[in-house]
């Protein structure tokens, strides 16, 4: 039964989307990191996703998969806060370039394809539990 | 009454096999819709489901990109198709099961 393999198609995007939420959160969370044990600055991560084809099959149908997460180099910002203990002699504290207003939009894409694939999935099991019901009642 | 019931059981199975692969076509989209140049997938028919007519059915990559929400809608219209489809088998398996029971019992 092909629409079997719906369900993995969505379970793949389901892990895809998780995969773009914790790149998202870390990078929102370490917005204002100074400091980090290996002393370079907190460079954001991005995910890069890609689709490919279903196991097995020679069908135009693709899963997507994470291939990467990767450390992208942006500019880190420059904010003064001269009393801080990190700031140079200006008076500036350098902060990783995350951009936390496009990075909460990220984040609402993210959760409306995760609700998304969710429901493809519910509606899925709930055709196959139909199918499978076709000649019990008759 | 048995060629004509083996043809509409026939184009009902049909357009559900068509039914099944457009619902696995708008799943991919879905799951596939943050992939950056990812092309929406649409099921091509060929001809229109008559009693008899063979509808033959193909995966075609349009050269859009996936508008979520379009996608959901689709969907779901699909999902009630199919539902619709399997109600219509089920009648018709019925009535043949009340013929071969010579009309006794439910």
């Amino acid at each position: 039964m092909s629409m079997f393999r719906v369900l993995d198609i969505s379970s793949a995007g389901l892990s895809v989307e998780q995969a773009r939420l914790e790149a998202a959160s870390t990078n929102l969370a370490n917005a204002n990191t100074t400091r980090t044990k290996d002393g370079v600055m907190y460079q954001p991560l991005a995910v890069v996703v890609s689709s490919q084809a279903i196991d097995g099959t020679t069908s135009l149908l693709q899963k997507p998969v994470v291939t990467d997460v990767i450390s992208t180099s942006s500019e880190p910002r420059l904010v003064y806060e001269p009393g801080h203990p990190d700031a140079n002699e200006k008076g500036f504290v350098t902060k990783p370039g995350v951009d936390t207003l496009s990075t909460m939009m990220d984040l609402m894409s993210i959760s409306r394809s995760y609700e998304a694939n969710l429901r493809v999935f519910d509606i899925t099991r709930t055709l196959l539990q139909k199918t499978l019901e076709v000649g019990s009642r008759s | 009454m048995s060629s004509l019931n083996s043809l509409i059981v026939d184009s009902i199975s049909r357009e559900l096999d068509v039914c099944a692969l457009r619902h696995e076509a708008y799943s991919a989209n879905i799951a596939n819709a943050s992939v950056p140049g990812y092309e929406r997938l649409e099921v091509m028919t060929s001809s229109p489901v008559n009693v008899g007519a063979m509808p033959s059915a193909q995966l075609l990559h349009t050269h859009d990109a996936v508008k979520l929400d379009q996608e959901m809608a689709k969907l779901s219209k699909n999902a009630v198709r199919y539902e619709t489809l399997l109600t219509a088998y089920q009648q018709t398996t019925s009535i043949l099961n009340l013929a071969i029971k010579e009309g006794k019992g439910a």
